[in-house]
């Protein structure tokens, strides 16, 4: 289902950068990096938007629940669509899924919503880590085969 | 909505709703014109079934005659006449019953047969002033006919009118009512007919899975609802048509992928020939109709007409921003789908279509966002759309060879370039601006409008990106510049682009991306042969954890090469960031073995580096910049005092106890300095609030009855104080200078290895003050020096004092006091601080006077000044100095004689003040005894030195000044007299010979004695001491005797006697007034009577005079007798004043040689008192 997913502090450095696909090469992994960072942008824009009254009325999709956390989304390039997911400590999740593939062209929002929010359930997970340092890089392994998984899953 | 909008006015629109009229068409043909004009000019409210909203509607009418073997099947909206009316303008009843009536009949069968129950019919009449004056007109021809077709549910479909071409002010009202009508029934029929068609729309669609199912048939369907919508001007209804045939076909494209693709789909797969632009106009593209109407439209085709009527429905909405990013999710849907689809397509032609895609949905924005306040809403999403289209226009760049830095296109290329140009179709005529066709066109044709074209729009969408405030988007365009700036040459612009996207990514942390900007970095140095860029960029490439050990090593070796190459024999440095390449750990100061900082020593720092370098470097000088703490007190000279040797508390005081003293002082003023003498940089950090513990209490809560209610744990959330956010980590980072290494801590030649290099930085210090410990610099291969701030605005720091050098004079034997006439052993101790002492230094020493100073070599006099040089030393070795010292007795019989030396130094500006006490050696007391008129001198010695000393004494002599002699009454023969302090005193003693006859006037005598210390071979000294003698002459001497009362023999304790006292003037003198006191001692004696009296004495009567005094001896014994007192007697003097202040009359004491009482030692025996019987009467 999804080719990337990142997990990206509340200071908008990465905390977690997961990628999975058949173009492992770095050169496609630092391309998925560039979508999520200017994904950045995107999911930002969207919060501020959010938070201020006069939710903007271009937004493609505007959020009527402001304690929905998935931001739907983010904006979509030929190859790749990204969709952003906020936690309330402003934690950020990013899931990109491939446009080119069957299964990432076909997907839901409904699909994307339930993986991001499963991705917040093992994120927490992650962190309830006595030995981890919040703000510090997610470097669990366990983390890391079960987000594998979740993207895997999906296809 | 209203207006000039409204569907009148726009052309093509062909989809008014169809009104057939029936009867009289001559009659209509007249009506006609006011009816077209009218049926628009109000709304009506169309009430709808299904319980949709309400909406109010303005209506259009096109009017044809009603054909009765054409009658449209209902499942056509469009062409299918709507509604119907029968037109007549018959009055006559008869007529009507004969003729019209059939007519009217056979219509109505027509209708009936077909179905339609959306009718009306219209009777014309001429206003009549006579037929209005009736009450009530019997029966018209209108009644006739609804008599005769109407049903009561159809009865108000029956309607006259006053014709209005005739009598128009009359008319108005039965008009208007014929117009809301003909709107009312038009609305019901749409009402009726949509629900039908709805209906069969659906059940087509449920057919979609059939293998015969068209697609292009039932979009046309469900076209035509939306072409109705639209017509009603319901916009919002029409595009949601759209919107699921568009799901519809998206839905089918992608299940292509899993399933097997029906058939009709064929016909989107059939090779793409044409990529024209899209078209914003409301306008229906009725040649792209047509082709999907004949199965001729290929995928672009399909989509450009779907997108272009879904933008007409927008732009009918006025929502251009909505087009907008609509047009970008399109395009990318529409790519994907011709992939999907595998329709075959020249390469670039998707490209191509995309491109103008864009740039039409942004003409078309801005031509609307012009005229609306709709540009902020527009801005928004052009900036999306730019940079597709720039992307786009790459892309094709590429395709075409057109990209700068590639060689001339081929004949392929240019082949391509005519193929895509030919499918983009002509442009519209009729347009000043060149439309995105001809500019694509135009930009294709050669490397610089192409150029040209992609810089514009690249430019372009960063701005307006930055105007959002997208700045990542900003920056990836701004990277994308940056390599077609590198490949056209201008690697300057490039590297401007690259440096700003480095700093933001190193700025949030994103590392990779930070990494690969460098590798771009360092390409374009390479191309612009900027030597110091590379080299910076290919060592902190080198130093990036984030590439591959095999990048790295192959950039180290650059920063190698470059260095060899370039920099040999250039005395320059580059001037770095430390952080880029190393890591600060640690920077401690290693305490010094004095515990404090002194100068002339080393000042040693331990810095403790990680290196980041894959292989080890060598560092040439590794260096720490100090600074001194400017608002510290630059003076830290302890004060002179503390140099002052103490010879009162036991002797000298030690070097080691002066030296903890000042360190207690320096650790009180590094506490108020608060200089601290490490550091790690983690703790630089600001602390995770996040790690601190959890102040959680645990509580259990009993019942009333003892029984546990509840267990609970609290964690009481304390006020963390809000702390300002780093905002400086945005903050552009300013460009480290270089500190003035002028003092630093220093440490040249070490190889810094991979990972955490321990390294010893030493400075000698010369200056003493606070230092702070400023920059770090690190210099490379001589070559690359970096630079840290890491160390600025921390308190490290250490203080460098002074240890001066110390001078002493100590005694050699410390528990002996100073005893002035001898010779002290003396010791000068000099100890060096911390700077060594020099060659041809000397020390001046001055004494006060009578304190003589020599040194001990050789027989050099004693003199009052001295120079002692002092032999070169190294820091902290002590010299000693001996001196013997002599101080001068002093006539005068003082405790003890202070005496100064003063120690002149060439490293203090004031002389050193050494206060020295001594002793007197003996202290001598004199008497003057008298015997009669002979007159003694008895000398005592006495020593009164703390110690013990002892002094052999010899030759004692008195010499008197005048004609007074004296007569030695010492032995002779004896050894030397021997006096020391342990109490052992000598007395000599003199008579004075005095000629009686001469008047004894004060007189001066010198005692003279030699001493010398016992014990040792010292020559003898001579100890004298001069004294006055006055009033040494007898005047008078006293006599007393006892004597018992009359009849008795004896003195008796209890009894009265008589003291006989008999003052006798033995030599001249003016006191003839004298005055006698009895000082009897009042437990053996009591006076009776008169203690005390005056007495005469005549100036040339030799005799005595005498006077008797009754007392009483008290106890029983030998008695001496009591002493008597005589005094001078000055009178009260009346007479004169001036004399004497007092009226009271005075006495005045001899001096003790001038009274001789010769009765002083005298005893009398007194016999106990006399029986108890003869004393009773007497008490």
């Amino acid at each position: 289902m999804a080719v990337c997913v990142a997990v990206i502090g509340k200071d908008n450095s990465p905390l977690y950068i997961g990628g999975i696909g058949s173009d492992t090469g770095s050169d496609s992994e630092l391309s998925r990096q560039w979508l999520v960072h200017t994904a950045l942008d995107a999911l930002e824009e969207r919060l501020s938007s959010a938070n201020s009254n006069n939710t903007a009325p271009n937004a493609t999709t505007p959020r009527p629940d402001l304690r929905d956390l998935y931001l739907g989304l983010l904006y979509s390039t030929d190859m790749h669509k990204i969709y952003g997911f906020v936690t309330n400590t402003r934690i950020k999740f990013v899931l990109v899924t491939s446009s080119t593939s069957p299964s990432g062209s076909n997907i839901r929002d409904a699909e994307v919503r339930t993986a991001l929010r499963r991705l917040h359930a093992l994120y927490a997970d992650a962190i309830c880590n006595p030995f981890h340092l919040p703000g510090e890089q997610i470097i669990s392994q366990k983390f890391d085969k079960q987000v594998k998984n979740l993207m895997l899953n999906n296809v | 909505m209203k207006g000039e909008n409204s569907p009148a006015n726009r052309e093509g629109m062909t989809n008014k709703p169809i009104i057939t009229c029936a009867g009289d068409w001559n009659l209509f043909c007249t009506l006609e014109a006011p009816l077209v004009a009218a049926i628009p000019q109000d709304s009506c409210e169309w009430r709808r079934s299904y319980g949709r909203p309400p909406k109010s509607v303005y209506l259009e009418a096109s009017f044809i005659k009603f054909n009765k073997d054409k009658v449209q099947t209902e499942l056509n909206l469009l062409k299918r006449p709507i509604f119907h009316i029968y037109w007549t303008d018959c009055v006559d009843i008869e007529y009507y019953k004969t003729t019209l009536r059939e007519d009217v009949e056979a219509w109505f069968k027509q209708l009936e047969r077909n179905g339609i129950t959306d009718w009306m019919v219209v009777l014309v009449e001429t206003y009549d002033i006579r037929k209005t004056n009736k009450l009530l007109p019997r029966t018209t021809v209108l009644d006739k006919i609804k008599g005769d077709f109407g049903i009561k549910q159809t009865e108000e479909r029956f309607l006259s009118v006053i014709n209005p071409i005739k009598s128009e002010a009359r008319s108005a009202e039965s008009w208007r009512a014929l117009v809301a009508k003909v709107r009312h029934f038009i609305l019901v029929a749409y009402n009726k007919a949509l629900i039908k068609f709805e209906e069969h729309m659906r059940e087509q669609r449920e057919k979609r899975n059939d293998p015969e199912w068209d697609f292009c048939k039932y979009f046309i369907l469900q076209e035509q609802l939306a072409f109705v919508l639209e017509m009603l001007g319901l916009y919002e209804e029409a595009l949601v048509q759209y919107d699921e045939l568009d799901a519809l076909f998206s839905q089918f494209v992608l299940n292509t992928n899993v399933t097997e693709s029906p058939k009709w789909l064929e016909t989107f797969m059939q090779p793409v020939t044409a990529w024209q632009a899209v078209r914003l106009t409301v306008l229906v593209p009725q040649n792209l109709r047509e082709l999907i109407i004949k199965k001729k439209a290929s995928i672009l085709d399909f989509r450009s007409y779907l997108f272009q009527r879904q933008s007409a429905m927008l732009l009918l909405m006025f929502k251009p921003w909505e087009i907008a990013s609509r047009c970008l999710s399109t395009v990318h849907n529409t790519i994907v789908e011709l992939n999907l689809l595998g329709a075959n397509a020249v390469e670039g032609a998707s490209a191509c279509w995309a491109q103008l895609a864009c740039a039409e949905t942004l003409r078309a924005c801005e031509r609307l966002a012009s005229s609306n306040n709709a540009i902020e809403m527009c801005t928004a999403t052009q900036a999306p759309l730019l940079h597709n289209a720039k992307d786009k226009l790459h892309e094709l760049g590429k395709l075409c060879g057109l990209l700068p830095g590639s060689p001339d296109p081929t004949s392929e290329q240019l082949h391509l370039v005519v193929m895509l140009s030919a499918g983009m179709g002509d442009s519209e005529p009729n347009n000043q601006h060149p439309t995105p066709t001809d500019r694509l066109k135009e930009a294709l044709c050669s490397k610089t409008s192409f150029q040209q074209y992609y810089l514009e729009l690249a430019e372009l969408a960063m701005g307006t990106y930055k105007h959002i405030g997208r700045l990542r988007f900003a920056r990836l365009i701004g990277r994308d510049l940056a390599a077609f700036y590198s490949e056209l040459g201008e690697t300057g612009k490039a590297v401007v682009f690259l440096m700003d996207a480095l700093r933001s990514y190193e700025e949030q942390g994103w590392w990779d991306l930070a990494a690969q900007t460098r590798l771009e970095l360092v390409a374009a140095a390479k191309k612009m042969n900027d030597v110091d860029r590379y080299t910076k960029l290919s060592a902190t490439i080198a130093c990036t954890a984030e590439l591959e050990i095999l990048v790295r090593n192959f950039y180290y070796e650059e920063m190698m090469k470059s260095i060899r190459m370039d920099f040999k024999g250039k005395n320059v440095t580059v001037l770095t960031e430390l952080n880029e390449c190393f890591k600060l750990v640690s920077a401690t100061l290693v305490p010094s073995d004095r515990g404090i900082y002194i100068t002339d020593h080393k000042v040693q720092c331990c810095l403790v580096v990680e290196s980041l370098f894959p292989k080890d470097v060598r560092c040439n000088r590794a260096a720490i910049s100090i600074e001194p703490c400017t608002e510290d007190r630059t003076d830290k000279k302890t004060p002179v005092k503390s140099y002052k040797t103490d010879l009162n508390v036991n002797g000298s005081v030690s070097t080691q106890t002066n030296l903890q003293r000042k360190t207690s002082d320096v650790s009180t003023e590094s506490n108020v300095s608060n200089v601290i003498s490490s550091i790690r940089l983690d703790d630089l950090k600001p602390k995770n609030p996040l790690l601190n513990p959890l102040k959680i209490t645990s509580k259990l809560l009993y019942k009333e009855d003892k029984t546990l209610q509840k267990a609970t744990l609290e964690y009481h959330n304390p006020k963390v104080p809000i702390k300002r956010s780093d905002s400086n980590k945005y903050r552009k980072p300013s460009a480290t200078t270089r500190n003035s290494y002028n003092i630093c801590l220093v440490r040249d030649d070490v190889v810094l290895k991979p990972g955490t290099n321990e390294v010893t930085l030493e400075y000698i210090a010369d200056k003493c003050g606070t230092f702070k410990v400023g920059q770090v610099s690190l210099l490379i291969e001589s070559t690359l020096e970096y630079l840290s701030n890491a160390l600025i605005g921390t308190k490290v720091g250490f203080e460098v004092h002074t240890q001066g050098v110390n001078v002493y004079l100590n005694k050699v034997e410390p528990k002996k006091d100073l005893v002035a006439g001898l010779e002290h052993a003396m010791e000068l101790v000099v100890t060096s601080g911390s700077s060594p002492i020099k060659e041809n230094t000397s020390i001046l020493l001055k004494t006060s006077s009578g304190l003589l100073i020599r040194t001990v070599d050789g027989d050099c006099p004693m003199t009052r000044e001295l120079t002692i040089p002092v032999p070169p030393s190294k820091p902290f070795e002590t010299t000693t100095v001996p001196l013997r010292l002599f101080a001068s007795v002093q006539p005068k019989r003082e405790k003890s004689i202070e005496h100064t030396v003063w120690l002149n130094c060439p490293w203090w500006d004031t002389a050193t003040e050494v206060p020295l006490h001594f002793s007197p050696p003996m202290v001598v007391s004199w008497r003057l005894l008298t015997s009669n008129a002979r007159k003694f001198v008895q000398v005592t010695l006495k020593s009164t030195v703390a110690h013990l000393v002892q002094f052999a004494l010899s030759d004692p002599s008195l010499q008197c000044d005048g004609n007074n002699t004296v007569s030695d009454l010492n032995p002779k023969n004896v050894k030397d007299m021997i006096v020391a302090s342990d109490g052992t005193t000598a007395s000599f003693m003199w008579e004075l010979l005095k000629d009686p006859l001469v008047k004894g006037a004060p007189m001066k005598a010198t005692f003279a004695v030699k001493y010398r210390p016992l014990k040792t071979d010292e020559p003898p000294r001579t100890f004298s001491c001069p004294f006055d003698i006055q009033d040494y002459t007898t005047l008078f001497v006293i006599r007393t005797q006892l004597e018992p009362t009359k009849g008795s023999d004896f003195c008796r304790a209890s009894q009265v006697c008589c003291l006989q006292l008999t003052v006798q003037r033995v030599n001249e003198t003016e006191h003839t007034s004298l005055m006698y006191e009895v000082l009897a001692d009042p437990t053996t004696w009591a006076v009776l009577g008169r203690t005390a009296g005056v007495i005469t004495m005549e100036t040339n009567c030799t005799e005595g005079q005498a006077v008797t005094l009754d007392v009483m001896p008290l106890v029983a014994g030998f008695l001496p007798l009591p002493t008597v007192r005589l005094s001078k007697y000055i009178a009260a003097n009346t007479k004169d004043p001036k004399k004497d202040i007092s009226a009271h009359p005075r006495l005045e004491p001899f001096s003790p040689g001038q009274v001789y009482h010769a009765g002083k030692a005298k005893q009398v025996h007194v016999l106990p008192s006399a029986p108890k019987e003869h004393l009773e009467p007497t008490v």
